[in-house]
């Protein structure tokens, strides 16, 4: 499956996560934080490709044909979930009640959720009747 | 007057309106590594920790660097952590 790069994002995309974490206290203020979640990753993506209907030369016997649009039009919607195994490794600073950290982390892809939608529309030919005129 | 009086034509147009929707499992052109680096803050309250990070991945999830767009998850996170408090010495 090719992952489409167009319109990438489409703002947020809620994810979740969840795990374990042991923590090691230096002293004080310091401590490091590692362990492993589980955690969701998501993109998406929207495309939209144009066309036009060729009715082979009958253009001319439907009356008004100059008024209809006689593009088409294909849209896809889709959304990719990436699921890993996260390891952080986290410096924290802890002064009363507040604490700020920092620190990288390495993620392993499990698995992975696809979803596709495509929407395929001729709005000329959801106007035209051409069994009849 | 009939245009298509036997559907000839019609079965070179396409559908007035279509529908399609499916799933994939393939990993295809993903990449199966991410690394990044977290920036956060938050309180705590007894046992209750509350946290905002920012996370600012490194890798593209995209496997094939060579055609496509470099991009990489950046995201905000909120979370809710407990500590049980295992190997705490007692006063």
């Amino acid at each position: 499956m090719p992952v489409e790069d167009s319109q990438f994002g489409l703002t947020a995309q809620p994810a979740f996560r969840g795990g374990a974490l042991i923590r090691y206290q230096l002293n004080d203020h310091w401590s490091f934080r590692s362990g492993a979640y589980f955690s969701q990753k998501r993109h998406a993506y929207a495309q939209v490709d144009s066309g036009q209907i060729n009715l082979f030369g009958q253009e001319d016997q439907i009356p008004g044909i100059e008024n209809v649009d006689l593009s088409t039009y294909e849209y896809t919607n889709g959304s990719v979930s990436q699921y890993y195994v996260e390891m952080p490794l986290i410096a924290e600073f802890n002064w009363s009640t507040h604490h700020v950290f920092m620190g990288p982390y390495l993620s392993y892809q499990l698995f992975v959720r696809s979803r596709i939608e495509e929407i395929s529309e001729a709005p000329a030919l959801q106007v035209i009747n051409l069994d009849a005129s | 007057m009939l245009l298509d009086p036997d559907g000839q034509l019609s079965a070179f147009l396409p559908e007035p309106y279509s529908y399609s929707f499916r799933e994939s499992a393939s990993k295809s052109g993903l990449n199966d590594w991410d690394a990044g680096f977290r920036l956060g803050g938050g309180i705590t309250v007894d046992r209750l920790s509350f946290s905002t990070a920012y996370n600012f991945g490194l890798l593209s999830f995209r496997s094939d660097k060579a055609s496509s767009a470099f991009q990489t998850y950046q995201y905000i996170q909120f979370s809710v952590a407990y500590a049980f408090g295992f190997g705490l010495k007692k006063d």
